[in-house]
């Protein structure tokens, strides 16, 4: 009998993994789904710690907390074997953070009873690293597997070395079980002098101690050699009802089905058919092919990468909102991964950090993050269409934005959109006075107008948008300039204007002499140095067609680069404008808002 | 006496050299039902004659703009009391120019001009409520 499940997955072999609920396809008499705490309340009341005073959890939980972490209720990995044994695999969160470990609770389910343990994946260092990187898969699992007993009422963390559940002074695990898995496939007990191996790593900092293999008998051939094994049946009765004690007696191996999609840990082959699992070798198995597994369990890799963001994210300090772990619990798998991998690739770097917090925020508001470019986009509507075009037509643009990629960690930047008044736009420096306008450290914001006044996105023609988004690039630019120079750790806090004058001077010679002399300097330096730049963006944006470097923007584009950049009086006077003769001022007044009159409402198409 | 004759000038050149540094603080009275007006620029070519105080909510942001210039309370994480309208004897209060001629004639960004700036206003006969703001300097935020 074939043994398959069924997942409907949109492209199962991409990082794109789409589980969709209680959808299921029986090709053999092995049935895997994800499914949400709703289908199971009784389990649900089983492991949560309040269930012996008979309290129901609250029905919208989306995690049970209790002494040993969290443990989330909304994708549980629900495995009915071909003996019906119901396993329930849901992700844990222990209180701290082992970034090499993935945690599951595994509850089996026998008429009115129950039985569970907390299974700890200890990935090796080297297998996790290649894990993490895609260059490896969970079936190719080296490590060790740990089997905690699982009491939800008790008040002690079964991970705290302190309170000696399973692990001794040294951190060797003694009163728990531990299986060695290599390449996915288990070191057969019989050469381990015990089922309770010692571990001579740390368990604190998720290291694994090596396992002494000895002859593992691991099969890496072609034809998939056998392994031996001691196949007894799984003591899964012990205890009945909470507080069960679900020994895992002889795991044996993890298998991958569907191209990683669901992966299995197999604790025990069922002894009708002993001799096709054991010629199975993981790297080449092939799950359909004629091979009935019972007692198999379901890895719930759901959050791991996500497990893996938010260790991340908290190390040296840095704090996540209750609401941002919500967020990171809630990412895709594929947006999880991603920015996991982004994470990984940065070395969990300060600057990635803020970049990572951001992106979260932006997927949860259906933004989108370019990790290339460092660029959050939470743009939508008109004001996202001009901009994706702006990108896609306008070299000049492009290359103004791939200022912000960061070979060095200066700034990054982040467009989202609000309500500000009588504002086009603006452009927030890197600060973090939580009492004014404020941007992450290494992050420029700028923001547009979504409101439905004459400076709201909406009513403009989407030229004059994409003016004011290159308008605001231009200021972030100069903010970019800045910092790389500021050494300030990414921000602009406690910098004075001496520090400022001290940075630029010999590095930045024009900006210095603009900010020295002027109250209004990002604007007269703009309007003196940048309108031709702006003037060439615009053109290609509206033609679809690049100026060449030695032609000069047509003066319609010349002239509506002006627009943000007319002051006349007092303190922000531009004296470029006001250098102007009377006549050609209001000429090009009159052409700005000639092209405002008659552009206004446009939409924006793809 | 040598010695004593030294430290009196020490400590006192570091209590006028302190006194030279503390910044004021100031109270500001915010007036957004006054008749009076400014022009400001929108940087398009238009100026408008609108109200000198003009109060408006941005996300968690008060925003109080006195002509073209920005000052910023946070709804909820900035200071804010209510008190009776009679605390305003004992409150200082200076005018928005005495607010610009001192930052001109000072080299610093505009948040640092001051210690603290309070807005206070008017909220019925007999209560007033005040405002710790920020003054927004460029380096923190531009517009337009």
């Amino acid at each position: 009998m074939l043994l398959s499940i069924l997942i409907v997955t949109t492209n199962c072999d991409t990082d794109e993994i789409e589980i969709i609920e209680n959808t299921q396809v029986e090709k053999s008499n092995n049935l895997i789904n994800y499914i949400s705490r709703d289908k199971i309340p009784n389990i649900i009341n089983l492991i949560s710690p309040n269930n012996s005073s008979g309290k129901n959890t609250t029905a919208k939980a989306t995690e049970v907390s209790n002494a040993v972490g969290t443990i989330s209720v909304e994708e549980i990995l629900e495995v009915i074997d071909t003996l019906g044994n119901v396993n329930y695999s849901f992700v844990v969160t222990p209180k701290t953070s082992k970034p090499n470990s993935i945690f599951n609770l595994v509850v089996n389910s026998k008429g009115q009873t129950a039985n569970m343990a907390i299974i700890e994946y200890r990935m090796e260092p080297s297998f996790a690293e290649d894990y993490y990187n895609g260059i490896k898969t969970f079936g190719e699992f080296t490590g060790s597997i740990v089997t905690y007993p699982f009491i939800p009422e008790s008040d002690s963390d079964l991970f705290n070395k302190s309170n000696g559940y399973c692990l001794d002074d040294f951190g060797a695990i003694v009163n728990c079980s531990e299986r060695f898995i290599i390449d996915g496939v288990g070191v057969d007990p019989d050469d381990n002098s015990t089922e309770t191996t010692n571990n001579s790593g740390s368990t604190g900092g998720g290291t694994f101690g090596t396992t002494t293999s000895g002859d593992t008998n691991t099969s890496t051939g072609g034809d998939g050699g056998d392994v031996t094994h001691n196949y007894g049946e799984p003591d899964i009765g012990s205890a009945g009802g909470s507080g069960g004690y679900y020994y895992f007696d002889c795991v044996t191996s993890i298998r991958t089905f569907e191209l990683d999609c669901v992966l299995v840990l197999v604790p025990y082959d069922h002894e009708s058919k002993p001799s096709k699992q054991l010629k199975s070798k993981s790297s080449s198995f092939d799950c359909c092919d004629g091979v009935t597994i019972d007692g198999v369990l379901g890895v719930n890799l759901t959050t791991m990468a996500a497990a893996k963001i938010k260790y991340c994210l908290q190390e040296d300090g840095f704090e996540l909102s209750s609401s941002q772990i919500a967020y990171i619990d809630a990412l895709n798998g594929k947006d999880a991964s991603i920015l996991n991998n982004f994470l990984e690739n940065e070395n969990c770097s300060a600057d990635a950090k803020e970049f990572g917090k951001l992106a979260i925020d932006a997927y949860v508001n259906s933004g989108t993050v370019d990790y290339v470019d460092k660029i959050i986009d939470k743009l939508t509507g008109k004001a996202k269409c001009v901009y994706d075009k702006l990108l896609n037509s306008s070299t000049g643009f492009k290359n103004a934005i791939k200022k912000f990629e960061p070979e060095f960690p200066v700034a990054h930047l982040k467009f989202d959109m609000g309500d500000i008044g009588a504002s086009k736009g603006k452009t927030i420096a890197p600060n973090n006075n939580p009492l004014t306008p404020n941007s992450p450290d290494f992050v420029i914001t700028i923001r547009l107008n979504n409101n439905s006044t004459i400076s709201g996105v909406g009513k403009r023609p989407n030229l004059l948008v994409a003016k004011t988004i290159a308008h605001e690039v231009i200021h972030a630019e100069m903010y970019r300039k800045l910092l790389s120079v500021l050494d300030n750790g990414g921000n602009i806090d406690g910098v004075t204007r001496q520090d400022v004058l001290g940075a630029l001077d010999g590095n930045y010679p024009g900006m210095y002499d603009y900010f020295r002399r002027h109250k209004n300097w990002q604007h007269q330096q703009m309007a003196t140095h940048y309108r031709e730049t702006l003037a060439r963006i615009l053109q290609e944006y509206d033609t679809g067609i690049t100026v060449p470097n030695n032609q000069q923007p047509a003066q319609l584009y010349m002239d509506l680069s002006w627009e943000g950049l007319i002051y006349k009086n007092g303190s922000n006077t531009i004296y470029t404008w006001t250098s102007l003769s009377q006549e050609e001022k209001e000429r090009i007044e009159d052409v700005i808002s000639a092209y405002i009159n008659n552009n206004s409402n446009e939409t924006c198409t793809e | 006496m040598k010695n004593l004759t030294l430290i009196f000038l020490l400590v006192s050149s570091l209590i006028c050299f302190s006194q030279e540094k503390k910044k004021d603080t100031i109270y500001i009275l915010f007036n957004d039902q006054s008749n009076e007006k400014c022009i400001v620029e929108d940087g398009s070519g238009n100026s408008s004659n609108i109200n000198k105080f003009k109060k408006e909510l941005q996300g968690d942001y008060i925003y109080f703009r006195i002509c073209d210039e920005i000052f910023t309370t946070h709804k909820t994480k900035s200071f804010k009391d209510t008190c009776s309208i009679k605390a305003l004897d004992n409150l200082k209060f200076v005018n928005f120019e005495y607010l610009l001629n001192k930052y001109n004639s000072l080299y610093e960004f505009k948040h640092h001009v001051f210690d603290k700036i309070y807005f206070v206003e008017k909220i019925s006969k007999g209560k007033i409520v005040k405002y710790e703001v920020d003054w927004i300097d460029e380096i923190i935020m531009i517009e337009d």
